[in-house]
């Protein structure tokens, strides 16, 4: 999936250390719901977001340390 | 001071200091996402603890952010949040204890607690605190029915305790096995549980909130129960 803001894939941070969490246009949390919701992948919202330099609003979503970020890339490079 | 204006003063530190809690942390996250976006976006920097020897770069430093906001900080406020419910618990038995004292008459003292006593208010308020620390050793269920031999209330409802006694359970998890749910918590958290033995526990936002919601309903609803009680 394509960060309409920036123009570059969406990218899940985290590792076996950390747990995930993907920084994506708040316009595009409804698509990237769906997807999660569709592989019943547990997450959770920020209530707030962030506006950079006045850049559309920014969502921040995060995943349960049981997630993997490696399939959750996956699943958002193939609903690219 | 009267047991009313006690209650009002207990009420009021405790809110106030929940609020301050939860700013903390919701200041802590927010400044931690913008450094994040930022940092995800141009920044570029190179930092070394000398301490622990490591060094962190905008590579890394995003995905620890992560860390810091969804476990530690997480956790850290939550449980301030349930010391916070502890204190206000029995800072309420506490004011009431003082006031009618005669509950605690059978109770057996050392003669040291007497003989050390400045005068009878001190020889009280010793008394009242022993008692309160036997209490605070039991469950969450007891410390309120204990509470309801003290003075009736009629709150927090039993679902709100089974919740609190989930609360409780996941602290002590965090402060005593490092986060990793044991049969200590199954057992204390009963129906309620959200981790099972061996699990790492999480404090998701949705769950973070829920807690504070809670201890801080409960806060109010016990202070305004114990008021309509208290003699003016």
């Amino acid at each position: 999936m394509i960060d309409r803001s920036t123009n570059a894939s969406l990218h899940v941070i985290g590792d076996q250390a950390a747990p995930g969490l993907i920084m994506a246009p708040a316009s595009q949390l409804d698509a990237i719901r769906r997807i999660l919701d569709e592989h019943h992948i547990y997450y959770w919202v920020d209530e707030e977001y962030i506006s950079f330099d006045g850049e559309p609003d920014v969502a921040f979503i995060n995943f349960s340390r049981d997630v993997d970020p490696k399939r959750v890339q996956k699943l958002l490079d193939e609903a690219a | 001071m009267s047991l009313a204006a006690a209650v009002q003063k207990h009420r009021d530190s405790v809110l106030a200091e929940l609020a301050a809690v939860h700013d903390y942390y919701a200041n802590t996250k927010r400044a931690w996402r913008i450094v994040q976006g930022m940092v995800s976006r141009r920044g570029r920097f190179s930092a070394f603890n000398a301490a622990t020897g490591n060094r962190t770069t905008e590579q890394d430093l995003p995905q620890k952010a992560q860390l810091y906001v969804a476990d530690y900080l997480a956790g850290a406020t939550f449980q301030q949040f349930v010391s916070l419910f502890e204190d206000f618990t029995f800072g309420i038995l506490q004011c009431w204890l003082l006031a009618y004292p005669q509950r605690l008459g059978r109770k057996q003292i050392p003669a040291s607690i007497v003989l050390g006593a400045a005068d009878l208010d001190e020889v009280k308020l010793a008394i009242v605190n022993r008692e309160l620390n036997e209490i605070k050793y039991r469950n969450v269920r007891d410390w309120f029915a204990e509470m309801g031999q003290v003075v009736k209330l009629g709150c927090p409802t039993d679902d709100e305790i089974e919740r609190l006694a989930e609360i409780k359970a996941s602290r002590d998890v965090l402060v005593r096995n490092r986060g990793v749910a044991n049969a200590i918590y199954e057992e204390k958290s009963a129906g309620r549980k959200r981790f099972s033995t061996g699990q790492k526990l999480e404090i998701p936002e949705t769950y973070h909130r829920e807690s504070w919601e809670l201890i801080r309903k409960v806060v109010g609803d016990v202070s305004t129960a114990a008021l309509g009680k208290a003699p003016n």
